[in-house]
């Protein structure tokens, strides 16, 4: 039909941020734990050394490296080491579902607000603003304590908070896309406004959507394990590590592995995005320079 | 300005009640009430338990209750607490200055943590200073502020006994008793700030330092160290107390978990044990504040930037 | 009457020799440590038989005295002239008691040559003394009955209770134990037949019985020791039995009781206890052929779990570091001051005053809450607020701490002319705090009996927490009289810690000058402490009550927010808080009672069990519900979470209340996992999908075991896991608290079981009575036979009959598998153990009474 210079623009961008990328020695070591992880977390019963359920009431609280309990027991009996494996599946579940849920609601608002402009960006902003002011954890802590806590719930109200952000940022690049010249010629060859949205202008706005995607994962995995903490996320005996800090609590004095072993799993993965994260938007935002 | 400042707070009402409506919508739809937990407890009078439900209202059809409550807001008056019977308002009134404390102390600690460490991480660029700082700066990201008190609190407060692990200090007792309890909470609080800090300060300062004004100054055979803190931080200073300002909300938010580690008696503590104790009012009035509050901080940062940089200027 | 009673000469003779035997105590009891001190390296045998020959003269000496009084008497009247007689004694009052208290043992051998000697000084000053001491006489006779009837009462009660120990709560030992103890008893030679048996609530090894003894040791002991330890503890157990121990030590409450004026005497009984143990510890060491620094840490261990009561005897008995040092072989250094210390007993046993020790005064203590939004005692009950109330207020009745009967507070006695009718009379001279907006300082207003009526009139209108049941009535009869009128006859109005105990008076004035609103946040009570401070869920500082009718020893209480229980046990243990008032979390008793600097004191606990909506499908069979109750094994449950702070349970009534444990309940229960498949197979359940998970019409045997957030996870991980094995889908839920409760209540209709606790007396009525259904009555059982039981007994003021109907209507419900109870959890106040003379009370923290009196020992 006609040349989308957009694309092939892209297509460059893409190709010259895939080198820059390969050669960042942080993001790729963030890459490398990462597949680490989603494989140790794919093949958890076959990875993990013990049951991560299975109770051992003789035993609880078994030092590291006894009886091949690598990271020693809990006030189970429960191997540490297995539990963190299965919690991984868990949180890196969490994170993804929650960063996709967030990331559709967002960008689909982002878009129609900022294509459509008028009453329906007033009224999506002012939405926007709402769930912006609300302090999140409040919001969350709420929704969870009224309606239950389930892995479901805590996915689904980290999603529902977490959209604005997405919806501000796509607004802003539609609102630059929107006059560009291939949208013009776009509607000139009078395309509907739904294909204008999905076909030129998404592509070209998700470079920022799936850098702030990258972060946003370890940002909903701190969050779900917050939640665990208190007592309102997944309910124990699931392995999740923000639970575990929260069972573990009640020994601090006498087995005090028993958070800090989590609490170490949860920074590493954090981290590993955030390597992730930067590495992927100094490969694709130009603009960036370190 | 002043119509701008003016515009901004207009603004921020129909926020305010979109807000109050989704936390009464969630709260009184959802199942249990505040009445139903007294009745679960295993020393419950039944009937006085279901007079005082047709005292406080709860009856009402829902939008009766709505009105009822927004009626009272336009006056000011947040209703009355449905279980310690007091008026919502002197709860939050004496409760939030303690959550405003520990939020600046906090914001204190991460500029004092971070303005240093991101000079440092920017003079000494791509040197092991560097490294050193930018990998604390990305521990302090990631670790969880829950699981970081729990850490100081087995440190400081069971092992070595230095600091106390729980509740506000007094200043009759003396500044220390007073900065002692600070100490804590504020750190644990204010890590992840200080790590986002140092590194903006130091990319902020490696933008300036770029820049053709600081070159000509360093040409010109002013001293290194000089330059970095007459010129380049001055500029650089800009994104850093915007970024400090924006992330007061989030501050607020993380106040909630570490004022229920620290026993801090402050807002987050009382809205969290509102809501276990489906206390709607206290909810709708904890949340309210919170929300008031973060925006104005918004709008108070919009502002300070347009004093700190001329160039700014809202219509 | 009285009066001529008082002053019979038998009475005066009487008085005498108690006088005289207070010195001749002192006097054998510096003979004793004199003798104990030059025989230091002596075997313990050897002193332990001194000792007792010394308690045996103190107790022999007075008799002679009095031999040697009344003969004297009758023999002597010449002295009668000589002495110059007050008016109102005129009779057979012997001069020699003048000569006697010269202290002069020769003067008791000559009587008749001591009149001649010129008389010093001295002697005339003892002489005007004897004069004051004289009309005292017939009231310290009286004063000495008194002694020892209370005495006697005591140890009369401390037998019974020693007896229950013996059946109550007992389990059988483990066969290699009992082998144990054969083999010891044939090592020490001991002829006797010697039983042992595990007790759930002593807390040190101990031997009673006299004819047939009997060795208790907790289970605690069993699981903390290892089996070395525990045969050494069993040696030293059955050395006592063997060396007829538990009778010489009756004897000894004897002689301790009629001579309990005595400080001497006590002195010289602990002598001999203390050598006794020494012996035990010898016999022991030498029966297990084990060594001294063995037994040493065996003793450390044991002392951790301490208790006292001097009529067991326990092998933690004796000072144990003087025991510890005295089995490593280090001789006791005699300590300087033991002279010194002699003088001041006997300064002491002259000033025939009272011998109650002064106790350390003053000191803040400082107690955690979690919440404590007001302080209108009848607007909320949080664990917070109810231990502020204890000491801000005071109620007609106090639970007792043993076994929560009322007893006494502000109501001096009660009587029940009939069926429902209550007569309270007041404590004289009580009055409420002043010094505050209402009552200006010195206001000294009495609390009356108006005050009570008021009370009970406001707590009947708008206490949302408890309820007094069906008041007819209630009337101010006098200045100092209450009548309380109840519809029916209710034996559980005081009974019950709920009701009666939880009035707490409130003054009239305070609540009509302040407002409902002022009150609850400036209360104003009569009880030991007052308000200084309160910032609602912050902080609250009380301070003493000077006025008050037993003077606190503490100077305040400062109650310090700390909302999570986990930071709770945190603070204590960092010594940042004194006292927990109540431990939230079971699991952390294990952390906290390998803490040597904490106390943990057994309180009022809860009944935990599981409950299921008995009329939803598949739960509204017996089968199934029966089979699910085979199908977990709660003893191992409960033996891995909460033993030893707490018990199995077999039915709902706690065991600390006064209803009885039923013995056939236990019968009623059993652990049979093939059995509780066939009796699902039975009902249709298999697993016909192979997935693993039974199902019956397609429907897999599925649900969730709900329970409030933070509640109880680990017990109920453990049954969950055990109920997956046998393929029953059951899974833990923590529901928010209101969401729990709300689900209950409108009937849990997903059929799924949850965890319930219910802490009152007349949990039975409550959670199973028909009427209930719906409000507290969330397993919605109804049988028509169960209510007219409870019916029945909640109107029975005869104890017995209403035991027996309500023990029985428990069978019902029990067999009816109306729920499945698990245990009886404890509750606990986790103390510093400088923190002395705490009661945990039914009704809220108890830190000052007539029973009791708190202190910081720092």
């Amino acid at each position: 039909m006609f040349n989308d210079p957009a694309k092939s623009q892209f297509g460059s961008l893409r190709s010259r941020a895939a080198r820059q990328f390969l050669r960042n020695p942080l993001a790729m070591s963030g890459l490398l734990i990462i597949s680490l992880l989603a494989l140790a977390a794919l093949f958890a019963p076959w990875v993990a050394p013990f049951d991560p359920l299975e109770l051992d009431l003789i035993n609880p609280y078994q030092s590291p490296g006894i009886e091949g309990h690598l990271l020693g027991t809990d006030n189970f009996g429960r191997d540490i080491l297995s539990r963190l494996i299965h919690g991984s599946r868990i949180s890196l579940f969490i994170g993804i579902v929650v960063v996709s849920i967030a990331s559709l609601i967002g960008t689909l608002l982002g878009i129609v607000a900022g294509y459509y402009g008028g009453l329906v960006d007033n009224a999506i902003m002012r939405l926007v603003e709402i769930f912006y002011a609300f302090p999140f954890l409040i919001l969350a802590i709420a929704v969870i304590a009224l309606f239950g806590p389930s892995i479901f719930n805590v996915m689904w109200v980290l999603g529902l908070v977490s959209w604005p952000l997405y919806a501000r940022v796509v607004r802003a690049q539609v609102l630059s896309l929107r006059e560009a010249e291939y949208v013009e010629a776009a509607r000139a060859a009078g395309m509907n406004n739904w294909r204008i949205m999905f076909k030129h202008i998404l592509p070209n706005s998700l470079t920022p959507v799936l850098v702030m995607a990258t972060f946003g994962i370890p940002e909903a995995i701190l969050a779900s394990a917050a939640l665990g903490f208190l007592g309102l996320g997944v309910q124990p005996p699931t392995p999740e590590w923000g639970v575990m800090i929260s069972e573990g609590k009640d020994f601090i004095r006498r087995a005090p592995y028993l958070i800090t072993w989590p609490g170490i799993a949860i920074m590493i993965v954090v981290m590993s995005f955030n390597f992730v994260g930067d590495g992927l938007r100094d490969a694709l935002d130009p603009k960036q320079t370190n | 300005m002043f119509p701008y400042v003016l515009r901004r707070l207009a603004a921020s009402i129909p926020v305010l009640l979109g807000i109050s409506f989704i936390t009464f919508t969630l709260v009184t739809f959802a199942p249990g009430d505040a009445i139903s937990l007294m009745l679960s407890r295993d020393t419950t009078n039944a009937e006085n338990v279901q007079l005082l439900r047709a005292e406080l209202g709860l009856d009402n059809p829902w939008y009766v209750q709505y009105y009822d409550d927004m009626r009272g807001l336009a006056r000011g008056d947040f209703g009355t607490s449905i279980n310690s019977q007091q008026p919502v308002m002197a709860q939050i009134k004496q409760r939030f200055p303690n959550t405003l404390l520990l939020t600046f102390s906090a914001m204190l600690v991460a500029l004092f943590l971070a303005i240093p460490m991101g000079l440092l991480s920017a003079a000494r660029r791509n040197r092991p200073a560097d490294y050193g700082a930018m990998f604390l700066s990305m521990l302090g990201v990631a670790m969880p502020n829950f699981w970081l008190g729990l850490m100081l609190i087995l440190l400081f407060g069971l092992e070595l006994r230095w600091l106390p692990i729980r509740g506000i200090g007094s200043l009759e007792e003396g500044i220390w008793d007073f900065v002692s309890h600070l100490i804590l909470p504020a750190v644990t609080l204010g890590t992840a700030l200080a790590a986002l800090l140092t590194r903006l300060t130091r990319n902020a300062l490696l933008d300036v330092l770029s820049e053709d004004y600081v070159r000509t100054a360093r040409a010109k055979g002013l001293r290194s160290l000089f330059v970095l803190l007459k010129h380049a931080l001055r500029n650089a200073i800009i994104p850093v107390v915007t970024t400090a300002g924006l992330q007061f909300g989030s501050l607020l938010g993380g106040a909630v978990i570490i004022e229920t580690i620290f026993s801090w008696p402050g807002l987050g503590l009382l809205s969290i044990t509102a809501i276990r104790q489906r206390d709607l009012p206290v909810i709708q009035g904890t949340v309210l504040v919170f929300a008031l509050c973060f925006m104005l901080v918004t709008l108070l940062v919009d502002i300070l930037y347009s004093v700190i940089d001329p160039r700014i200027r809202y219509v | 009457m009285i009066d001529v009673l008082l002053e019979s000469a038998s009475v005066m003779l009487l008085g005498r020799v108690l006088v005289h035997s207070l010195w001749q105590g002192v006097a054998i009891a510096i003979v004793l440590a004199t003798l104990l001190w030059i025989l230091t390296g002596v075997s313990s045998n050897g002193r332990y038989y001194l000792s007792l020959s010394a308690l045996l003269t103190c107790l022999l000496l007075p008799m002679f005295t009095l031999v040697y009084f009344s003969t004297a008497t009758s023999s002597s009247p010449r002295f009668v002239e000589y002495e110059p007689i007050p008016p109102t004694y005129n009779v057979q009052r012997s001069p020699m008691i003048d000569q006697l208290l010269m202290a002069d043992a020769s003067a008791l051998a000559k009587p008749e040559t001591v009149q001649l000697q010129p008389r010093s000084m001295t002697v005339r000053t003892l002489r005007r003394w004897k004069f004051k001491l004289e009309p005292l006489l017939p009231w310290l006779v009286l004063g000495w009955f008194l002694g020892i009837i209370t005495l006697s009462l005591r140890l009369g009660l401390g037998f019974r209770s020693l007896q229950r120990l013996r059946s109550n709560f007992v389990l059988h030992v483990p066969p290699h134990i009992k082998t144990t103890v054969l083999k010891l008893s044939q090592r020490l030679e001991l002829k006797q037949d010697v039983t042992i048996k595990l007790s759930q609530i002593v807390d040190v090894p101990l031997v009673v019985g006299f004819v047939k003894p009997l060795i208790l040791v907790p289970v605690s002991v069993l699981n903390s020791l290892t089996p070395e330890q525990l045969e050494l503890i069993l040696a030293h157990e059955l050395a006592h039995i063997k060396r007829v121990d538990p009778i010489i030590n009756l004897l000894q409450n004897v002689v301790e009781i009629i001579l309990f004026f005595n400080p001497a005497i006590w002195w010289i009984s602990q002598q001999v206890r203390q050598e006794r143990e020494y012996c035990c510890d010898a016999i022991a060491v030498a029966a297990c052929q084990s060594n001294t620094y063995d037994y040493a840490q065996t003793l450390n261990q044991l002392n951790q779990l301490r208790i006292a009561n001097t009529l067991r005897l326990a092998a933690n008995g004796g000072s144990l570091l003087k025991r510890i040092l005295k089995l490593v072989g280090k001789p006791l250094k005699p300590n300087p001051s033991h002279g010194l210390a002699g003088f001041g007993l006997l300064l002491l046993s002259l000033a025939i005053a009272s011998v109650a020790m002064a106790q350390p005064q003053g000191g803040v203590l400082k107690v955690a809450f979690e919440s404590m939004p007001q302080l209108d005692p009848y607007k909320s009950a949080g664990s917070g607020e109810i231990n502020a109330f204890a000491q801000i207020f005071d109620q007609l009745v106090l639970p007792a701490p043993e076994n929560y009967s009322p007893t006494p507070h502000l109501a001096e006695s009660w009587e029940s002319p009939d069926d429902t009718t209550w007569l309270f009379k007041l404590r004289e001279g009580v009055v409420f705090q002043d010094g505050n907006d209402v009552f200006p300082e010195g206001a000294n207003r009495e609390v009356v009996a108006e005050d009570i009526v008021y009370s009970i009139n406001r707590f009947l209108e708008i206490s949302t927490v408890f309820t007094l049941g069906d008041i007819e009535s209630v009337t101010a009869l006098d200045k100092y009289t209450v009548e309380l009128k109840t519809a029916q006859p209710d034996p559980f109005l005081l009974a019950d810690p709920n009701r009666l105990a939880r009035v707490h008076i409130v003054p009239r004035e305070a609540i009509e000058q302040l407002g409902e609103e002022g009150f609850a946040l400036n209360p104003i009570g009569s009880g030991p402490f007052e308000v200084e401070s309160f910032i609602p869920d912050q902080e609250l500082n009380l301070v003493r009550n000077e006025d008050y009718f037993v003077t606190p020893h503490l100077d305040g209480v400062e109650f310090v927010f700390i909302p999570d229980p986990t930071v709770q046990t945190i603070a204590v243990e960092a010594q940042d808080i004194d006292v927990v008032p109540y431990l939230f979390n079971i699991d952390s008793f294990v952390q906290l009672s390998d803490n040597p600097d904490l106390t943990l004191l057994p309180g009022a606990g809860s009944y935990r069990g599981l409950g299921v909506n008995v009329t939803t499908p598949p739960f509204d069979e017996l089968a199934v519900r029966d089979a699910i109750s085979k199908a977990m094994n709660i003893d191992a449950a409960v033996a891995a979470v909460i033993e030893p702070y707490g018990q199995r349970a077999y039915g709902q009534v706690p065991y600390w209340f006064e209803f009885e444990e039923d013995p056939e309940l236990p019968g009623l229960w059993s652990h049979d996992p093939e059995g509780a498949l066939e009796q699902l197979a039975e009902a249709g359940f298999t697993d016909s999908d192979g997935d693993g998970i039974l199902d019956r019409d397609g429907e897999p045997l599925s649900f969730d075991i709900k329970t409030f957030a933070g509640s109880q996870t680990r017990v109920l991980t453990i049954l969950v896991t055990q109920l997956k094995e046998l393929g029953i889908d059951a899974n833990v839920l923590q529901q928010d608290g209101a969401v729990w409760g709300e689900d209950l209540q409108t009937g849990n209709d997903t059929g799924i079981f949850f965890d319930y606790s219910f802490a009152s007396l007349t949990g039975l009525y409550a959670l199973f009575h028909g009427d209930n259904i719906g409000i507290t009555n969330t397993h919605f059982y109804a049988n028509p036979d169960v209510d007219a039981l409870l019916d029945e007994a909640s109107a029975t003021l005869d104890f017995e009959t209403r035991n027996d109907l309500w023990l029985e209507a428990q069978r019902i419900i029990m067999a009816d598998r109306a729920a499945i109870p698990l245990y009886f959890e404890n509750g606990y106040v986790v103390a510093g153990n400088y923190v002395k003379d705490v009661e945990p009370g039914a009704v809220g923290l108890q830190l000052v009474s007539l029973v009791n009196n708190a202190y910081l020992d720092q």
